[in-house]
C-alpha cells in the first residue's frame, strides 16, 4: 500500500495545478479529526497501519502530543490516484483543540476545502458550528464526514432504520448550519448532498468508511453495518471500504482545485487593494506571476532552524530567492524550498502557485506573515490582518525544577511561542517570573506536557486568570504633564463603541490601514464622524484605539510615535490592577510641546501620555472584565439538575437546554476563574456520562461584589501597593 | 524668609566658576548639584566642597522632575538652599518651571548667572549674536524618536541669513556625547535632501567650550563630519550670511574663501526654495 517513489512524483505533479487539492480536517474536539488524519497519512505510508486507529486508546493529551510529532510538521502532501489520474492532496494541519482557534483561522486561509468531522452519537456541537462558520467566512468549501458510526450500534443499539435516520438527521443539521452561516451565493451551492457522495460515513478507528454512491455500487446496506458490529466481525467492511480511499476520492471529486478556488476566494480573503496588480495574478493562480505566499505555520526544527509553511497564491518560489516579509518589514533570502512528507521535509528546486511549501531561512517569519516579491512590497499588507476569535485568558508562572536548566528551558519556551502565536511568553517586571499565557487551561497543560517530553521537570504556579480593564463612562479632557513640565497633553477617555470593536475583531479595520478606507468603514458601519474616523493614530491588539483630535499643532508629527508608545504603555497595564486594557478609546484633545527636540524626547512624552490616559481611565468609571467560557455539554436527562447545581456554584448561567435524541444538550457560560476543577466535578456529577467542550465566550464585567477583592488579589500577587492609585497621584 | 538660589557654575570648573557662585553655595544651608543635563568640565567635587565648606549633593533627573519637584521644594522649605547647574540654570537647561513653582510656593528666589555655551559659542567663533537665529538641539535619532525639525529650523534661519547654533545631544548618565562630526553628518543628510551639497555649506565645530582647551574649526559640513575630535562636549554652528569682520574671523578658523562663496550661494538656493528673502 505505501508508495515509496512518491516524493519525486509529487514534485512533478505540483506543476499540474488542476490536480491539486489543498484541504484540512476540522472538528469538534474528540470527534475524530486525529484518527481520520492518521487514516489519510496511512495511505501515504507515513505511519504504519498498526498505529492508525489505535490512537484513541490513549489519553487525549498524549494523542495531541503524538499528533504533533507527525502533523506538527504541518501540511503533509499526499498522492492519490482517482479515475486513472494522479492528484496531490495537501493535508493542512489544523489544531486539535478549540483553545487554539486563532490557529484554525490561519490554517483555513491556505486551504480551499475542509472535511468537517462529526461524531455520529454527539452530532453537531458548538465547536462544529464554530469551525464551520470560520471555514465559510474564509470561503472554504466544507464536506461532511460522520464518524464513529460503530457507536450507534454498540452503544445506542440502534436498528438499521434508526441508524439511517440518525445519519440523515446529522446531514440535515449540518446543512442548516450552512444555511445560516454561508454567504447567500453559497447557501445552496455548498450544501452537502448524500446522493452525490459529498458526505462520508464510517469509523476511523476501524479504518473504514463509505458514501452513498460507493455503498450503492458495492451493495452495502445499513443492515450490514449493524450486523457487522453486532457480531463483532467487521472484516468485510474494513477490506472493501478503506476509509482513506473514500475520503480522498471525495476530496478529489468535490473540493475545488486552486485554479477554481482562487477565483472566488481571493476577493474574500485578500484584504488589500483590489486594484493591485498582485490581485490579478492571484485570481489566476499564476505560476509566472510575482511571488506571494501566506504563511500559516512556523516550527523550529532543531537542525534546520525556523521552517515556515504556507500557500503560494501567486508566482513560483525558488531556493535562493530574495523575498520581502510584510509583517516583519524586512527582506530575507529563502535558503531552501521543500514539501512535507510526514516528518521528513523533501527538498525541491521550485514550487509553483497553488501549492503548500516549506521554506527555510526566513528567521523573522511568524505564522500569519505574508511573503512577497520585493518589487511589490507596497501592496503586500493584505494577508496580515487575520481575524481573531479568541484571546489568551489563563496565565501560569513556570520554571524548571533545576535552575541550571533555565537557559535551555527558556530557549525551549521561546521556540514554542514562535510556533504557537497564541502562546505568550513574558517575564514579569515585578517578580522576574517567567509567565506563559494561553487560550485556556488545556492549552497550557499541553505546553507543560511538551516541556516534560523534552525532559524538563517543571514547577508551576496555580493558573492565574487574565483580566481586562476597561471604562464604562467618559472622562476628560485631562491634562498630563511631562516630568520637565514643558510638555502637556490633554486626553479624553471613553468606551470604544461596540460597532467599532466588531470592525476590529473581524479585521475590517486595523492599524496601518489606508486611512480613507478605514474612515469610510467607521463612518458607515460604526457611526463615527468623518474627522474623527480619519484621525486614528493607533489600534492595538486588545481593541484600544488612539485618536488624534488636535488641529495644527506644530512639531506634533515629530512626537507622534512616542505618544503612540505612551498609549501602548498605558493600555498594556491599566491602573486598577495592571491588567491589559480593552475597548478603550483615547483621544488626544490638545497638546503643548516644547520648542526644542531635546526637551520633548520619549522620556518626557511617554510618561506624560501614559499618566494622563491612566488618570482618565480612573475618572471614567473603570471596570474589570473577566473571561467567560462557554460549556457545551451533553448528558442523559437525569443529570440536568446536577449540571444546574454546578452552574449555580460556579457563577454560571444556563443559556440553552435542548433535547437531542435521548440526550440533553446544555449550553452554559461560566467564568474562567471558576473552571479550574470543572472537569473532575462534571465527571463525578454525571457518573462519567457527560460529553462536553469548552471554548472562550466573551469578556464580562466582574460582579460588583467581587470587584474590589479581585483587584486586591491581583495587586497583591503582583507585589503592587495595596491601594489603587488616585488620579492625582498620576497627574502630579 | 528663606531663599532658594539657582546658581550657574559656568562651563569649566577652573575657568568659569564665579565668586558669586562660591559665596552663594557657601552661605546656603544645603547645596545641590544638578548632575544630569550637562557636565562641568574639570570638576573636582571634593575641591569644590572644601571651597564651599559643605557637601554638594548630586541630584538625578527624577529628583528634579515629575514628582521630584514637590519633594525637592518640600525639603528646601524652611532652609536656605542652593541648586547649582553647569552653564547657566535658565539657558537651554530650562529650570524655569522649577523656579515658577518655587515662586508660587513663596520662596525668595536668587539667580546667580553662569557662563553659557550659547554665548561662548558665538564669542569663540567670532560671529555676531545680532545675526543669530533660534538655536536647536540635534537629538540622536532612534527608531522611536527621530526629530528633524531642528534642521528645518536651521534652514529657515539660513534662508534669512541667520546663524544657527546646534546644541548636540548629551546623555550624561551613559556618558554619551554627540560629536560635531556626528551632528554634521546628520545635518549633511538634511542638506542633501534639500538638493544641496554638504561640501558647499559651512559649519563651525566647537569643542570643550569655556575650558582652556576650547577649540573652534570652520570647514565644510562634509569635512566636519570626517573630523575626529574626542574632546567632548561639542557644539556646532551653521553660519548665515557673513559680514567682512565675520568672514575674516572664520578664515582665521580655517575657512577657505572659496568655501565661503559656495556657502553664500547655497544660502541663496535655500532662500529661493523656501520662498524667503534674506
Amino acid at each position: 500500500m505505501p508508495k515509496f517513489k512518491q516524493t519525486e512524483e509529487l514534485l512533478q505533479l505540483m506543476v499540474n495545478t488542476a490536480n491539486i487539492r489543498n484541504m484540512g480536517i476540522i472538528a469538534h474536539v474528540d470527534h475524530g479529526k486525529t484518527t481520520l488524519s492518521d487514516s489519510l497519512l496511512l495511505s501515504a505510508g507515513i505511519i504504519s497501519p498498526k498505529v492508525a486507529g489505535t490512537a484513541l486508546a490513549m489519553d487525549y493529551l498524549e494523542i495531541e502530543q503524538k499528533r504533533q510529532m507527525t502533523v506538527k510538521a504541518a501540511n503533509v502532501s499526499l498522492l492519490h490516484e482517482f479515475k486513472n489520474q494522479s492528484y496531490v492532496v495537501n493535508l493542512i494541519d489544523t489544531p486539535g483543540h478549540v483553545d487554539f482557534t486563532g490557529k484554525v483561522t490561519r490554517s483555513l486561509r491556505v486551504m480551499d476545502g475542509a472535511i468537517v468531522v462529526v461524531d455520529s452519537v454527539e452530532g453537531v456541537m458548538t465547536q462544529t458550528e464554530t469551525v464551520l462558520r470560520q471555514a465559510l467566512e474564509e470561503r472554504v468549501r466544507p464536506l461532511l464526514y460522520v464518524n464513529k458510526i460503530d457507536r450507534l450500534v454498540k452503544e445506542l443499539r440502534l436498528s438499521p432504520q434508526e441508524v439511517q435516520d440518525r445519519l440523515t438527521g446529522i446531514v440535515r443539521d449540518f446543512n442548516s448550519l450552512i444555511d445560516s452561516f454561508a454567504e447567500d451565493e453559497y447557501k445552496d451551492k455548498w450544501k452537502v448532498n448524500m446522493a452525490k457522495g459529498q458526505v462520508a460515513f464510517g469509523a476511523a478507528k476501524d479504518k473504514w468508511g463509505f458514501n452513498i454512491p460507493i455503498a450503492a455500487a458495492k451493495g452495502l446496506k445499513f443492515a450490514d453495518i449493524v450486523s457487522g458490529y453486532t457480531s463483532g466481525d467487521i472484516s468485510r467492511l474494513v477490506e472493501n471500504f478503506p476509509l482513506y480511499v473514500t475520503i480522498l476520492d471525495m476530496i478529489v471529486e468535490h473540493l475545488p482545485n486552486p485554479l477554481e478556488a482562487q477565483k472566488y476566494r481571493i476577493p474574500r480573503i485578500w484584504r488589500g487593494n483590489m486594484e493591485s496588480p498582485l490581485v490579478d495574478h492571484m485570481l489566476r493562480c499564476d505560476a509566472a506571476g510575482p511571488l506571494l505566499i501566506a504563511v500559516n505555520n512556523v516550527v523550529v526544527d532543531p537542525h534546520a532552524g525556523l521552517v515556515a509553511t504556507g500557500r503560494v497564491f501567486s508566482g513560483t518560489v525558488k531556493s535562493g530567492q530574495e523575498v520581502y516579509l510584510a509583517s516583519a518589514k524586512s527582506t530575507a533570502r529563502i535558503l531552501q524550498v521543500g514539501i512535507f512528507m510526514g516528518q521528513s521535509r523533501e527538498v525541491a528546486q521550485e514550487i509553483p502557485a497553488g501549492n503548500i511549501v516549506a521554506l527555510l531561512g526566513l528567521e523573522q517569519a511568524r505564522a500569519g506573515e505574508t511573503i512577497v516579491d520585493p518589487a511589490f512590497k507596497e501592496d503586500s499588507v493584505a494577508f496580515e490582518r487575520l481575524k481573531y476569535v479568541s484571546e489568551p485568558v489563563v496565565t501560569i508562572a513556570i520554571e524548571p525544577k533545576n535552575s541550571r536548566e533555565l537557559p535551555r528551558f527558556i530557549d525551549a519556551l521561546r521556540k514554542m511561542s514562535i510556533e504557537d502565536p497564541n502562546l505568550l511568553l513574558k517575564i514579569s517586571e515585578e517578580t522576574g517570573e517567567y509567565l506563559i499565557s494561553g487560550m485556556g487551561q488545556l492549552h497550557l497543560e499541553i505546553v507543560l506536557y511538551e516541556l516534560q517530553e523534552k525532559g524538563f521537570e517543571v514547577v508551576t504556579s496555580p493558573p492565574i486568570v487574565v483580566y481586562r480593564e476597561t471604562v464604562e463612562g467618559k472622562a476628560g479632557p485631562i491634562e498630563g504633564k511631562s516630568p520637565n513640565k514643558h510638555n502637556r497633553f490633554r486626553i479624553m477617555v471613553e468606551p470604544l463603541n461596540q460597532e467599532a470593536i466588531a470592525l476590529i475583531q473581524t479585521g475590517e479595520i486595523y492599524d496601518n490601514q489606508d486611512f480613507r478606507e478605514r474612515a469610510k468603514k467607521l463612518r458607515e458601519k460604526a457611526g463615527w464622524e468623518t474627522d474623527e474616523a480619519r484621525s486614528i493614530w493607533s489600534i492595538d491588539d486588545r481593541l484600544n484605539v488612539l485618536v488624534d483630535g488636535t488641529k495644527g499643532i506644530q512639531h506634533l508629527d515629530e512626537i507622534q510615535d512616542t505618544i503612540i508608545q505612551g498609549f501602548k504603555w498605558a493600555t498594556e497595564a491599566g491602573p486598577l490592577a495592571q491588567e491589559p486594557m480593552r475597548g478603550v478609546k483615547v483621544t488626544l484633545d490638545d497638546a503643548t510641546i516644547h520648542e526644542d527636540p531635546a526637551h520633548r524626547g520619549p522620556a518626557q512624552v511617554m510618561p506624560a501620555t501614559k499618566n494622563a490616559i491612566q488618570a482618565g481611565v480612573l475618572f471614567a468609571q473603570p471596570a474589570l472584565l473577566e473571561p467567560l467560557l462557554k460549556l457545551d455539554i451533553r448528558i442523559p436527562p437525569e443529570y440536568v439538575s446536577a449540571i444546574n447545581r454546578i452552574a449555580a456554584q460556579k457563577r454560571g448561567r444556563v443559556i440553552e437546554v435542548n433535547q437531542v435524541a435521548s440526550q440533553m444538550r446544555m449550553l452554559l457560560e461560566i467564568p474562567v476563574s471558576e473552571t479550574f476543577n470543572l472537569s473532575t466535578e462534571l465527571r463525578s456529577a454525571t457518573a462519567g456520562k457527560a460529553f462536553w467542550g469548552l471554548e472562550f465566550s466573551r469578556w464580562a464585567p466582574t460582579p460588583q461584589s467581587l470587584l474590589l477583592p479581585t483587584i486586591q488579589k491581583i495587586r497583591e500577587r503582583k507585589g503592587l501597593p495595596k491601594e489603587i492609585p488616585r488620579p492625582e497621584d498620576l497627574l502630579e | 524668609m528663606t531663599w532658594l538660589a539657582f546658581v550657574g557654575l559656568g562651563l569649566a570648573f577652573r575657568e568659569s566658576l564665579t565668586n558669586a557662585a562660591v559665596e552663594t553655595l557657601r552661605s546656603a544651608d544645603a547645596a545641590y548639584f544638578e548632575g544630569y543635563t550637562s557636565p562641568l568640565l574639570g570638576l573636582e567635587l571634593q575641591e569644590l566642597e572644601s571651597l564651599i565648606g559643605k557637601k554638594l549633593m548630586v541630584l538625578e533627573r527624577n529628583e528634579l522632575e515629575g514628582k521630584g519637584i514637590t519633594k525637592f521644594l518640600d525639603s528646601a522649605a524652611g532652609r536656605n538652599v542652593a541648586l547649582a547647574t553647569a552653564g547657566d540654570p535658565f539657558i537651554a537647561t530650562t529650570h524655569i518651571s522649577l523656579r515658577n513653582d518655587a515662586k508660587a510656593r513663596g520662596f525668595d528666589v536668587i539667580y546667580i548667572p553662569g557662563v553659557s555655551a550659547y554665548t561662548t559659542a558665538f564669542s569663540l567663533s567670532g560671529l555676531q549674536i545680532y545675526k543669530a537665529g533660534p538655536p536647536a538641539t540635534i537629538v540622536t535619532p532612534s527608531g522611536l524618536y527621530h526629530p528633524t525639525s531642528q534642521f528645518s529650523k536651521a534652514f529657515r534661519n539660513l534662508a534669512q541669513g541667520l546663524h544657527t547654533l546646534f546644541f548636540l545631544d548629551i546623555d550624561l548618565p551613559h556618558r554619551k556625547f554627540m560629536t560635531f562630526s556626528e551632528g554634521a553628518e546628520l545635518f549633511g543628510k538634511a542638506i542633501h535632501a534639500k538638493g544641496l551639497l554638504a561640501s558647499e555649506v559651512l559649519g563651525i565645530g566647537l569643542s570643550r567650550l569655556g575650558s582652556r582647551e576650547q577649540l573652534a574649526v570652520c570647514e565644510s559640513v562634509e569635512r566636519l563630519s570626517d573630523l575626529r575630535n574626542n574632546m567632548v562636549p561639542h557644539s556646532l554652528i551653521i553660519p548665515g550670511y557673513l559680514d567682512d569682520i565675520e568672514r575674516r574671523a572664520l578664515i582665521f578658523l580655517g575657512a577657505e574663501p572659496r568655501l565661503i562663496e559656495s556657502h553664500e550661494k547655497s544660502i541663496r538656493a535655500i532662500s529661493s526654495k523656501l520662498h524667503l528673502e534674506p
